[in-house]
């Protein structure tokens, strides 16, 4: 959580909404990010939406496969996921 | 076993009116404190001394019930024998009664990610319809119970409105109610006026006495042509105020066929029960326009020339959605979920009539993403195409102002991501049950907690 709030505290620096994120797989986080809505100029682009796809991304560099690891994975978000994310994740 | 709560299944769809009346059948007019309603569920958990009163009222009102769990058995000895208004308000035979004037279109799917098959049919925009909220489309009147009097029509009808005025005041939110029923016609000119809402603390014998002082302090008698019957008659009003015309005549039951069949209802006692209620309507023509497309062409809110380019549009997307379908066999990014149709989506400037960006699914790039559904693959590219111009901190990255067409209903995630960048219209060719994010109990086009509502097309 606290690498989550890192991030939140960068988005706002940044004049997003202060949203960050983590993904957590057996101690280790594997992925995170914050909003980048302003930045990428993309509506889509919430904290979690990002974070996913960086996830996407570790899940291909490690040869693993998606499903299986994200079942396992634990979510840490500084603001409760919109409904778009929710559906997300 | 005796603190168990009774289980009730009732289908009340979304439909906020359908709860408010619910919530007022059960605590205002029934006096019932142990009770739950969970609208997610269409339950109500209700103690079980309290089941057989409460059910019959609901199968009267009209809502579908199942599944009565079986506890009648166990309590009908134990069922309170106080006296309530009951009698008043429900037919002698009210098992084979019900106020159903249309059964309910709405049937909720349980099913999780149903495979679903592309539809060869090519939709045109006059098929489809508007996706409104569940209290627009919602076809039952509402009723909760009160009481009114039968009286001839006269000039004393002005005074007995300003009596029932001071001493029995309507609650605001009744303010819709028409405290004469002017509107219908009964026989031998009569008419009837609204008295009260009825309640534990107005009952049949409240209303009496109002209806006594009333007449002792108007001077009225029944050989004047002025009163007809000298005791309160049972009566269902409306609780909520009509939000469309079709509303309005719902609610007053001024249907000709309707009228008919509810017009011999009679309580155990033999006494008639007023059904509807006349109410005012605070038009809204914009809305009016919505419940027609689809329905009625003249007086839609689109013409023939708009419906030509809608359909262009709509054969565009689905001969896209038809072309990317040939591609793959696996589609793990359609919204109707893994062995999904391939999905499409246009997205036109209405102005000028131009397509922004077209995208499907499955892509062809390479680093493919379970999140690449073609709806947010095509904003992201309006995004682009616009935040190449004007600089970083614009609006102008938001959707505002565009159509999109869809080959198939966006699910849940897409559907927000065109609220979050402020779509103007949706149309879709077609539904997709359960996990759509319009035409399902969500409806986010419509939720008034949301900082955007815009308006979907769909077939019906």
């Amino acid at each position: 959580m606290d690498i989550a709030f890192e991030l939140a505290c960068e988005a706002l620096r940044c004049n997003e909404v202060p949203v960050g994120c983590a993904f957590v797989y057996n101690g280790e986080v594997i992925a995170s990010g914050r909003n980048e809505v302003n930045a990428t100029r993309d509506a889509t682009q919430h904290a979690e939406m990002v974070t996913i796809r960086r996830l996407e991304q570790w899940c291909r560099n490690n040869q693993k496969e998606l499903d299986k690891i994200l079942v396992e994975c634990d979510l840490f978000v500084t603001v409760e996921p919109c409904i778009m994310c929710t559906a997300a994740v | 076993m005796s603190d168990e709560y009774t289980k009730i299944n009732v289908n009340i769809g979304g439909c906020k009116n359908c709860l408010s009346s619910l919530h007022h059948l059960l605590e205002k007019y029934a006096d019932i404190k142990e009770y739950t309603i969970s609208s997610e569920k269409n339950l109500i958990s209700i103690h079980p001394v309290h089941v057989k009163r409460v059910t019959s009222l609901l199968k009267f009102v009209g809502l579908d019930m199942k599944d009565v769990d079986n506890h009648l058995s166990v309590y009908s000895k134990d069922s309170k024998t106080e006296s309530n208004d009951d009698i008043y308000f429900l037919p002698e035979l009210d098992d084979n009664s019900q106020i159903t004037s249309r059964r309910s279109k709405r049937k909720r799917l349980d099913s999780h990610h149903p495979t679903m098959k592309q539809n060869d049919h090519c939709i045109i925009a006059s098929e489809l319809v508007a996706i409104l909220p569940h209290e627009v489309e919602c076809c039952r009147p509402h009723l909760v119970p009160g009481w009114c009097v039968a009286v001839y029509s006269g000039h004393h009808l002005s005074k007995i409105n300003q009596y029932l005025q001071s001493s029995v005041p309507l609650p605001g939110e009744l303010s819709h109610i028409k405290r004469i029923d002017s509107c219908r016609s009964y026989e031998n000119k009569s008419t009837y006026v609204f008295l009260q809402i009825a309640k534990p603390s107005y009952t049949w014998l409240d209303a009496n006495e109002t209806l006594d002082s009333m007449v002792q302090l108007l001077q009225l008698n029944s050989s004047d042509h002025q009163i007809i019957s000298t005791s309160p008659t049972p009566c269902w009003i409306p609780l909520r105020a009509p939000i469309t015309r079709k509303h309005q005549l719902l609610y007053s039951f001024s249907n000709e066929s309707q009228e008919k069949r509810f017009s011999s209802f009679r309580n155990s006692l033999n006494k008639p029960i007023i059904l509807g209620w006349p109410s005012t309507l605070r038009a809204c023509p914009e809305l009016e326009e919505l419940v027609n497309v689809g329905r009625s062409l003249s007086l839609s809110c689109f013409s023939e020339l708009e419906l030509k380019k809608h359909s262009l549009w709509l054969e565009r997307v689905s001969t896209l959605s038809k072309q990317a379908q040939e591609l793959k066999n696996i589609h793990p990014q359609s919204c109707a979920g893994v062995g999904g149709p391939a999905c499409a989506v246009i997205i036109v400037d209405p102005e000028s009539n131009i397509a922004l960006t077209e995208s499907t699914t499955p892509t062809t790039t390479s680093d493919i993403s379970w999140l690449d559904h073609a709806a947010l693959l095509a904003v992201s590219a309006v995004a682009k195409l616009k935040g190449n111009t004007g600089n970083q901190y614009s609006d102008s990255y938001l959707c505002t102002g565009f159509d999109a067409y869809f080959s198939l209903e966006p699910c849940l995630m897409c559907g927000m991501a065109l609220l979050h960048n402020r779509i103007r219209r949706v149309f879709c060719c077609q539904k997709l049950a359960g996990d759509g994010a319009f035409t399902n109990a969500s409806r986010l086009h419509v939720q008034e907690q949301l900082n955007h509502r815009f308006r979907v097309f769909s077939p019906p």
